[in-house]
């Protein structure tokens, strides 16, 4: 059930009904009724990975309650390790052992070691890695002793279940979110308006721009041999665009959706193309699973405390490990060395702290400096993504070979325009034109639509909400899965 | 809360309106249309396109058989109602609403390597929008996929993401006093095969075509059927340019399936998949088609062995 779909309306219509008219006076009702309604949705993906959920749910709830009473603090360690361990167990099993089986094969294979691993035809529990990861920092925050464990199982399941985000984020913190369930939540009219806003924004952002630069994306990458450099740098330029509506548009209808029900999730996207460097970039693209390896992985490694080296080391880890986490594939391996190996820079010259703020924060336009450093991020995110949307790397390789060769020659340039002006049209580049201005109008707020909201009269307000909606309905073509639901 | 609902219902309210008012507009417009695909489904629900010669088959039957041709050497009047992209599950459901009416006294059905195979995808969706009421078309796309329950059930939703459509109906183009681009179904292609179709050539794989039982089995029905219904079937194989016989592994053997067919129920095979024409790109705009020439060439092939069997074979 894609948020994108008239079947989660009529769903999310059920559910916000009941859940606001029937089950609104009582907060245990409530909750249990958010439970059971998200057990459905994530049924209706496949109902069998509902078992595999609730189990990993059980787990982690028994765990945070034995973490919390244990007496020693080896038994503590017993219970976190024994609950980690059978957590990514799941996620090995199902995610990472066709993988690792098949690497081991080839490389005892490169020694004359001829081997038979049986490869399994797994089918991918859908957000496994989202629930798992949000699971787990529930019992590292319980055995860090930041919060207490819940005892009670149903804002316990509704935490990890929770409809919005199962299966594609935010990845949620407990410290966050559990206490918005164990309170009782009141109806807010602007809150619903916000949540309206930001569910049309995020519909905009995957209809149109995310779909709309799929198809040419995934031509150019598919029939990459037909085209020439430049014209596949404009392809992995748009798989940028359609990673960035999809994924992000994607957070901002839970985040809306969410909203609607009385919730506020983590933010997961802060403008990320107009970054001025790499770690500006890592600030804004993917906030919650940037800041779940910061909180989980990179500090308890030591962080940047421990000299130079040391630093250098946890970076790698934290970047090599992302890159895991979003697949099992080298690609995405080689897709979190290439940014690691992007920040290190930084890192050395200790200026991976700069640019905190938002660019151009009291002008209008950034300025020649700010602009170019805009775009070299961008052009070096761009060819991260070309390893991250490939079939293999040296398919990568070749592909940004490919565009490096024809960076000289005019042809090549001439080439991407024909196929700009015939192929992608004026109408999709023109929206893609209309929908930078617009992010950058709105770079200092959540979204774009709430400098609307703050500063346009009502009238021209909805008239551009109309326009919005009217395009989403042109451009909602055939539906595309959302990329974050595979991993 | 009830502010927010009020609200929400006031700012819904004039969508759905216009909503509501687009699509019956839009179809309506649609069903008067003269325009490609619209005009033929147009004369096939209108009973406009029950002649006494029906071509069956896919874009090789479209773009190759002339109804004047035919018309003028079989002394019938003649309708081609080949559906690009599609096998003989999509022409069934054509025969399905021509049987609505008058039924034809013979069908040419143009065979080609795909026709026993059935395609997955709901392809040229934009053409079902104004008849999505008809339950038999309903039930029949509804196997494909890319198909949605809602389109057939609420109102414009089957518009959502048909802009095309959208923007050449607000553009005119599919208005009653617009001239139809095709007649009688047919549409010749004014184009030549090109150093393009030689590179595609070049880089296409060979494959093995899938049969799919249940659409033999549906053929074999329908000549069945044909039979009872005193209609005359004759197959053809339209022909197909030299290099693009290689990319079918199976080429061969579903030609001998059409054949045991005919013979089966003894029905003529006009075969011409090895024909002179099959030899030379002129005749051509890509491996798959003949272009307007070479489309008039087979028409006439065709029209002559038509009119030999119509006349010498009287009806079984």
């Amino acid at each position: 059930m894609l948020f994108n779909s008239l079947n989660f309306l009529l769903f999310f219509i059920i559910v916000f009904s009941l859940y606001w008219f029937v089950f609104g006076r009582r907060l245990a009702w409530q909750n249990l009724f958010l439970m059971l309604a998200s057990y459905v949705f994530y049924a209706f993906w496949d109902w069998r990975f509902l078992f595999l959920l609730i189990f990993s749910t059980c787990l982690d709830f028994v765990s945070g309650i034995q973490i919390y009473r244990a007496k020693s603090d080896k038994l503590r360690r017993l219970y976190l390790v024994l609950s980690v361990g059978i957590n990514l167990g799941f996620l090995g099993v199902f995610k990472y052992y066709n993988f690792f089986a098949d690497s081991l094969a080839r490389l005892l294979e490169a020694g004359g070691i001829h081997t038979h691993w049986t490869l399994l035809s797994i089918v991918l529990p859908v957000g496994i890695s989202f629930y798992t990861f949000h699971g787990l920092s529930y019992v590292f925050d319980i055995y860090n002793r930041k919060i207490e464990p819940s005892y009670n199982f149903v804002n316990y399941s509704l935490f990890v279940s929770f409809f919005p985000l199962l299966v594609a984020g935010p990845i949620e913190r407990a410290t966050h979110l559990l206490p918005q369930v164990e309170k009782p939540r009141q109806f807010s009219y602007e809150q619903a308006c916000d949540g309206i806003t930001q569910i049309l924004w995020g519909l905009f952002k995957k209809v149109v721009i995310a779909d709309g630069c799929a198809q040419f994306a995934n031509q150019i990458f598919n029939e990459s041999g037909q085209f020439g450099g430049i014209t596949l740098f404009a392809g992995a330029a748009l798989f940028a665009f359609q990673i960035y509506g999809d994924f992000s548009g994607y957070s901002d209808m839970a985040m809306g959706v969410s909203k609607l029900l009385g919730f506020e999730l983590l933010r997961n996207f802060n403008y990320p193309y107009f970054s001025r460097s790499i770690p500006e970039f890592w600030r804004r693209w993917h906030i919650s699973l940037s800041s779940w390896f910061r909180d989980y992985l990179y500090i308890p490694l030591g962080g940047s405390r421990g000299g130079r080296w040391h630093s250098l080391r946890n970076l790698i880890i934290i970047f090599v490990v992302s890159g895991f986490w979003h697949g099992a594939n080298w690609t995405f391996v080689v897709w979190g060395l290439l940014n690691a190996l992007y920040y290190i820079p930084s890192l050395l010259f200790k200026s991976n702290r700069d640019h905190l703020n938002t660019v151009a924060e009291d002008r209008a336009l950034p300025n020649f400096k700010e602009l170019m450093q805009m775009m070299a991020t961008f052009i070096m995110t761009v060819f991260a993504w070309v390893f991250f949307r490939a079939p293999s790397v040296q398919f990568a390789f070749s592909y940004c070979h490919r565009i490096l060769l024809a960076a000289f020659d005019p042809n090549a340039y001439k080439e991407m325009l024909t196929y700009v002006r015939w192929t992608i049209g004026i109408p999709m580049m023109l929206i893609l034109f209309c929908f930078m201005v617009l992010e950058w109008v709105g770079r200092r707020e959540l979204h774009p639509l709430l400098v609307f909201r703050k500063h346009i009269p009502k009238p021209a307000r909805h008239a551009l909400y109309y326009v919005i909606l009217i395009v989403v309905f042109l451009f909602a073509g055939k539906q595309q899965q959302f990329i974050y639901f595979q991993f | 809360m009830k502010r927010f609902l009020i609200n929400l219902l006031l700012s819904v309210l004039p969508v759905a309106v216009f909503a509501l008012w687009l699509d019956w507009r839009v179809v309506k417009d649609l069903r008067h249309s003269n325009h490609g695909d619209y005009g033929v489904w147009n004369d096939l629900y209108s009973g406009r396109a029950n002649k006494d010669l029906l071509i069956y088959g896919s874009s090789r039957a479209w773009v190759h058989i002339d109804p004047v041709v035919l018309e003028d050497s079989v002394r019938m009047s003649v309708y081609n109602l080949g559906v690009d992209g599609y096998n003989f599950d999509m022409s069934s459901l054509r025969h399905d609403i021509i049987m609505r009416g008058v039924p034809p006294k013979v069908i040419v059905y143009a065979l080609d390597g795909s026709t026993l195979f059935k395609r997955k995808d709901l392809y040229n969706q934009a053409q079902f929008l104004p008849y999505l009421d008809d339950d038999a078309l309903e039930k029949r796309i509804s196997g494909y996929e890319g198909y949605s329950a809602w389109d057939a059930r609420l109102p414009f939703v089957k518009f959502i993401g048909q802009y095309r459509v959208l923007f050449r109906w607000f553009n005119g183009d599919f208005s009653a006093g617009v001239p139809a681009d095709r007649y009688r179904g047919f549409k010749a292609q004014h184009v030549n095969w090109t150093k393009d179709v030689d590179e595609l050539i070049k880089h296409q794989k060979q494959l093995t075509q899938p049969l799919d039982t249940s659409s033999i089995r549906r053929f074999e029905l329908f000549l069945q059927q044909c039979r009872a219904s005193h209609i005359r079937v004759i197959l053809t194989y339209p022909p197909e340019h030299i290099l693009g016989q290689q990319f079918v592994s199976n080429r061969t053997s579903i030609i001998r399936i059409y054949r045991s067919l005919a013979s089966i129920y003894d029905i003529p095979f006009l075969d011409y998949s090895s024909d002179t024409l099959c030899m030379d790109k002129k005749y051509f705009y890509n491996s798959q088609h003949l272009n307007d020439v070479g489309a008039t060439i087979y028409s006439r092939k065709l029209a002559s062995a038509l009119k030999g069997i119509l006349k010498d074979a009287p009806q079984k």
